[in-house]
């Protein structure tokens, strides 16, 4: 618990007291920023424009996987969830290729229509608010897709085949069983999309610069580039993100209420829909086509081009790029960086939260006190920005006393303390599971706790281990806000490193090294599958 | 008024020093036995780690200093000016292995930072005793000098029907309306700010405030600047004469031109910080770098300028061209925030 303690209040607390410090001079500075209150206006604007498409659509999904067609419905499940593997960085890197107003690929495509024909430029602006919005929510709408078809998987289809057999329209029976049942999974998903809303910085950085569109967590990211660090200024940003942060999660807490309100009288969920709607397996290609196919498509146009242009020259199209970008050696020292560092995080990070799980599930003993805290400190990071955390990690570990700048373990402080909630959860659910009754068992017959926790409770939870393993991978090799915030020049992450050739490199540069995250991640998620089983990634 | 790369490096050709130093008067690798010394060790170190602020030139600094020096390493980490300095600046209070050498715009944090540099103890340091290109007692030098351009998608321009750019003014033109014009953020780097300043000091205000109405687009550098225009998403942008190189080797239809209405030559400096973990190897850097041999590498393809004569093949400029120094004025800051009014609205 002292080490939970250490890990997430402590830089958390270093930066509350900055943003008071000097007098409140943070907050003076903060006040003093050129158009603020528009910037506090975009933040909030993007948190619940992208909550609002990531719910509508993630929800959509998760209904029309359930009511897919028999022939797509064993496997169309995944689509979804493949639009997690696409890292956010990549994405809107694909997205500019495709939306440029000039030359974007997807723009020059439907300015051939017969009433955009006119156009020199658009019809879509991918630099503008709107855009910046859109491709958050779609970013989020995993997220949504994964609580919701979860939640959708555990009520079955057998009420709404009863309603249905007693007369309800299709119409009917979603407003009056379907949503009802899921309100909980939809509450709590549009809670945490928010909260990665709010503090989204992918988007907001590569496409709001062009316009000068800011939110909040991009200028703290301008507040570490400054000479000094504003360090006062950062703190004063961040603490709005902070509290919205705590109030959702109230928010959400009275909006669900009585969970017991939701629980669903029934067997293990066999009975399923004979015949699917075409339609739904219509909007799940889409979104998929949507989310990855055209951003993947267009990276891999402009890596394999030499150099980016709206004009596609097909007999110039070659793998020089791949061949200039794997040979140099810094894309290789990121990698290397991420791997040692995700490597390192996750050693730490999962045994951590085994224990926290253990003490929560009473494996150990812990005051009831002790265990409200662990679960309050094991969610807290769930609730903040991971931008903060990168920010507050780089303020307390920076300089005097640990001089942690510039090395890998600034980067592996900062992932521990964000993976926190991610190694906690699942393995806590696996537990809760097996129950206590075979530790207990265990003791009785002599077993301490070490021998119980080897031969009893690491093999039983190895579920949960394997799966909390997949998270951590799969979301350190997306991590971009905190890499960004705690990145030395000379220390770079593969994302990072994504970000520095944006700025001063060729795009075809950007767009392999964009696809090389993607491939990377997606031998995470493999690699996931085959530890934990093809449940793994859902789970 | 324009000028084109090309006319500049013939018409010039024998023109005056840009500062007036000497001519060379000694080799950068003639070897002391204190030089050898620091050599062998810089060998043993093996390796060395440059920050430079310039794309475009990583690539021929590395090929060139491994045929000069095959056992040490040349690294480049290429960021922003902004973006480095503030890094390097939680580096020095962290003393961080980073940097061991430094390369980039910002004058004022030479100065600021001058009593954390070494003194350059090779042999091309002599090259420059006397001259305006060393400062802080040999603590940092002027490495290159390179002018701000404009640079343009000759198949946009022709489909607009737009005649070439003649200078700045050319960044004005009705049919650039929604988007086509393409700048630098005026805090990517000081210089770029400062040559805004001097464009609105010639031009009047009135040329930003026209500028601002096309609704131009803002990049974090001249690095995406050059690629948006190459890439024909904006017609026009400021550029510097070294960013477009790749582009055009790869065929891209951007072309430049360095405007003199008002020019904007700027220095890029170089340094050797005293946290370097690697001193020696940092050293013969250094060295390399002032050297004629490693100012013909990096200058001798055309497209930017030595501070030392007779470098073949680099850009030569006009006798008397002032420097812009990087270091901001009031009323420079005080124009920047009407520039980023005027530009961001």
């Amino acid at each position: 618990m002292g080490l939970l303690t250490v890990i997430v209040l402590w830089p958390l607390a270093m930066l509350a007291i900055r943003a008071f410090g000097d007098g409140g001079a943070g907050w003076h500075a903060m006040l003093a920023l050129p158009r603020i209150e528009q910037t506090v206006f975009n933040t909030i604007g993007l948190a619940l424009g992208s909550v609002l498409i990531a719910v509508i659509s993630g929800s959509g999904l998760a209904w029309c996987v359930s009511n897919s067609s028999r022939r797509a419905r064993h496997w169309i499940g995944l689509l979804p969830m493949l639009t997690l593997v696409v890292p956010p960085v990549a994405n809107v890197t694909g997205w500019i290729f495709l939306l440029e107003p000039r030359t974007g690929y997807l723009n020059q495509l439907l300015r051939k229509l017969p009433w955009w024909s006119d156009l020199l430029q658009g019809p879509f602006d991918i630099y503008t608010m709107p855009w910046i919005i859109i491709l958050t929510g779609f970013t989020l709408t995993g997220f949504v897709y994964l609580y919701v078809r979860s939640s959708m998987q555990s009520i079955g289809t057998e009420l709404e085949a009863a309603a249905r057999v007693h007369g309800a329209s299709p119409l009917r029976t979603f407003c009056s069983v379907t949503l009802p049942l899921l309100w909980p999974a939809i509450i709590y998903s549009a809670g945490v999309s928010f909260l990665l809303g709010i503090g989204q910085f992918t988007a907001p950085l590569l496409l709001g610069r062009t316009h000068g569109i800011n939110v909040l967590t991009t200028e703290m990211y301008y507040a570490t580039l400054g000479f000094p660090v504003k360090y006062g200024l950062g703190a004063a940003l961040g603490a709005p993100l902070i509290i919205a942060g705590i109030v959702v999660v109230i928010l959400q807490y009275f909006a669900i209420g009585e969970q017991s309100r939701y629980v669903v009288v029934t067997g293990k969920s066999k009975y399923t829909e004979a015949r699917g709607l075409w339609f739904c397996d219509i909007f799940v290609y889409a979104f998929f086509t949507f989310a990855v196919v055209l951003p993947l498509t267009a990276l891999a146009l402009v890596a394999l081009s030499r150099f980016w242009s709206g004009n596609i020259m097909w007999s110039m199209l070659s793998f020089d790029n791949f061949s200039k970008v794997l040979s140099a050696p810094e894309p290789m020292r990121a990698l290397r960086t991420s791997a040692i560092t995700i490597g390192s995080a996750l050693l730490i990070v999962v045994p951590l939260g085994f224990f926290a799980a253990a003490l929560m599930t009473g494996v150990f003993r812990a005051t009831p006190m002790a265990r409200r805290l662990i679960d309050f400190l094991s969610t807290l990071p769930l609730g903040m920005p991971a931008a903060i955390f990168g920010f507050a990690v780089l303020y307390t570990y920076a300089g005097a006393p640990l001089y942690l700048y510039g090395t890998i373990t600034i980067f592996i402080v900062a992932y521990v303390t964000l993976m926190i909630p991610h190694a906690v959860r699942p393995q806590l659910t696996t537990m809760m599971s097996i129950g206590k009754e075979y530790a207990e068992a265990s003791r009785a017959h002599g077993g301490g706790v070490w021998r119980t926790l080897a031969i009893i409770q690491i093999p039983l939870a190895r579920n949960g281990v394997a799966v909390a393993s997949a998270m951590v991978i799969v979301m350190l090799f997306h991590e971009f806000a905190a890499s960004m915030m705690v990145r030395a020049a000379n220390t770079q992450v593969i994302g990072t490193l994504l970000y520095e050739y944006y700025t001063g490199g060729l795009y075809p540069d950007v767009a392999v090294v964009a696809l090389l995250m993607f491939v990377v991640t997606a031998l995470g998620v493999i690699a996931a599958l085959l530890v934990g089983g093809t449940k793994a990634l859902e789970s | 008024m324009k000028i084109d790369l090309k006319d500049v490096l013939l018409a010039m050709a024998g023109a005056f020093l840009l500062c007036g130093q000497g001519p060379a008067t000694a080799q950068a690798r003639s070897a002391t036995p204190e030089w050898v010394k620091t050599e062998q060790a810089a060998e043993k170190q093996a390796r060395v780690l440059l920050y430079l602020s310039l794309a475009g030139v990583d690539v021929r600094m590395k090929e060139a200093f491994r045929k000069s020096y095959p056992k040490i390493q040349l690294d480049i980490i290429r960021q922003p000016t902004g973006e480095l300095i503030s890094r390097l600046d939680a580096e020095r209070q962290a003393s961080a292995d980073g940097a061991d050498v430094v390369y980039h715009t910002d004058r004022a944090w030479f100065d600021h930072v001058s009593s954390q540099l070494v003194p350059a103890a090779g042999p091309a340091a002599s090259l420059y005793k006397g001259s305006k290109n060393t400062f802080a007692g040999d603590r940092f030098f002027t490495a290159m000098i390179l002018p701000l351009s404009l640079g343009y998608n000759t198949e946009v321009f022709s489909k607009l029907g737009v005649g070439a750019p003649t200078g700045w003014e050319s960044l004005y033109n009705p049919k650039f309306s929604g988007g086509l014009v393409g700048l630098p953020e005026s805090g990517s780097a000081v210089v770029t700010l400062q040559c805004y300043s001097k464009i609105a000091q010639t031009h009047g205000m009135e040329l930003v405030e026209k500028i601002g109405k096309l609704k131009p687009r803002m990049y974090p550098g001249i690095g995406p600047t050059v690629q948006a225009v190459a890439a024909g998403a904006n017609a026009v942008g400021m550029v510097s004469s070294v960013s477009p190189a790749d582009l055009i080797k790869a065929g891209a239809p951007i072309k430049q031109i360095v405007p003199t209405n008002p020019s904007c030559y700027y220095g890029y400096f170089a340094g050797q910080v005293k946290w370097s973990k690697r001193p020696e190897a940092a050293q013969v850097l250094m060295n390399w770098l002032l050297s004629r041999e490693g100012q013909e590498a990096v200058h001798g393809w055309g497209y930017s300028a030595s501070p030392l004569e007779g470098i073949p093949g680099a850009l030569r400029i006009k006798p008397g061209e002032q420097l812009m120094d990087g270091v901001l004025t009031p009323a420079q800051e005080e124009f920047g925030r009407r520039f980023n009014k005027a530009i961001a609205g």
